[in-house]
């Protein structure tokens, strides 16, 4: 599986097979709604032919959050935790996607799971 | 002439034997009579200001900061001081750029260790302040701390943020020495340690610097300080000082 924000290059995961996966969350404004949107593309490494039953799909998922500071240390400055957590998959003709569903909706550690994702 | 000068002679070899007997007959007897020596001490106001402080804030394009100091001699070993100032002082790092400023006032005493020799009054002192600031903190900007580079620039906030109306109380002890350059006219230096007893914390913010304090730490109450002075004093009235003197 594959895993890269929307509109970036960069890979957040490439071509590996998971169970969990860590995507970071964009701050562009505080006290406000924010979005966040990935693209998890499945069966990337079986596009090298044409062959369109091995095709690779790709679905979008968009994360939401409103971003709040709080004050670590006059080292650190200032961390974001996000509250008002919710997410949803962007429908298409060929979602492999089932359903996504948040568990917590205040993301305030990198531990545990916030959101599960049924594939 | 010849024999007068010879009697002349003869005249002063026996008073200069005879003169080291009395003058040491007259020693014992003061001796006895009198054990101590008097002379006189200045007493009155001394006042000066920092000169490192104003050193650093044309050194340092992030501070700016005077004290002015005084103190009042109370008797042969104690006085009333106390330190009057300002500062601006701008703390830059990665994930902030907070200015702080303000003014402050401490008042203690210092009590001087150092034994003079005779009418000097150089000083070897140790004293204590309560000091109190009153001090406004600007956050200018900040940067959130991430641990994650998959986005290429964090959040960054440029926003002022001011926490006006900050105030701060702490206690300090100092070491310090002022020495009597020309007459009138003190030097001096000292170290100061500093508790901070009660401050206004802004909120979901610290103080980092506080005016008089110098800068916080996380690790605890405590501070560091230190001052470069130049003083005068205005002597007011004198006052004998009894030196004993010993065998």
């Amino acid at each position: 599986m594959d895993v890269t924000a929307e509109n970036n290059p960069n890979y957040i995961v490439n071509d590996k097979t998971i169970d969990s996966i860590v995507l970071p969350l964009r701050v562009d404004a505080l006290d406000i709604m924010n979005t966040s949107r990935f693209v998890l593309t499945k069966d990337r490494d079986y596009d090298l032919d044409d062959d369109p039953n091995t095709a690779s799909n790709a679905d979008i998922i968009e994360v939401n959050y409103t971003p709040e500071l709080i004050y670590v240390s006059r080292a650190c400055g200032y961390k974001s935790v996000f509250n008002n957590l919710s997410a949803n998959r962007e429908t298409d003709p060929n979602n492999w996607i089932i359903n996504i569903e948040v568990i917590k909706d205040t993301i305030n550690n990198e531990n545990a799971a916030h959101i599960n994702i049924y594939h | 002439m010849k024999m007068q000068r010879i009697s002349i002679f003869i005249i002063s070899l026996i008073v200069l034997m005879v003169l080291p007997l009395t003058s040491l007959a007259q020693e014992v007897q003061e001796k006895n009579v009198n054990d101590t020596i008097v002379v006189k001490q200045k007493y009155g106001l001394r006042l000066g200001g920092d000169i490192g402080r104003l050193a650093r804030s044309f050194i340092d394009d992030d501070y700016t900061g005077f004290e002015i100091s005084g103190d009042y001699r109370l008797t042969q070993k104690l006085y009333l001081a106390g330190e009057l100032g300002t500062e601006e002082n701008i703390i830059r790092n990665d994930y902030l750029d907070v200015t702080s400023k303000g003014s402050y006032f401490k008042a203690g005493i210092d009590y001087n260790l150092y034994r003079n020799w005779l009418d000097m009054e150089n000083l070897i002192y140790t004293g204590m302040r309560v000091g109190v600031s009153t001090f406004s903190q600007k956050l200018n900007r900040y940067t959130i701390y991430t641990t994650d580079q998959y986005y290429d620039t964090p959040f960054t906030s440029t926003d002022p943020q001011e926490f006006k109306g900050l105030s701060a109380i702490w206690a300090e002890l100092i070491v310090g020495i002022k020495a009597e350059v020309v007459t009138n006219l003190f030097v001096g230096i000292n170290a100061q340690l500093k508790g901070l007893v009660t401050e206004d914390q802004p909120t979901n913010f610290e103080n980092l610097f506080i005016p008089g304090f110098n800068r916080t730490f996380d690790s605890g109450r405590f501070g560091f300080g230190f001052g470069y002075n130049v003083s005068y004093l205005i002597p007011i009235y004198k006052k004998n000082k009894k030196i004993a003197v010993e065998d």
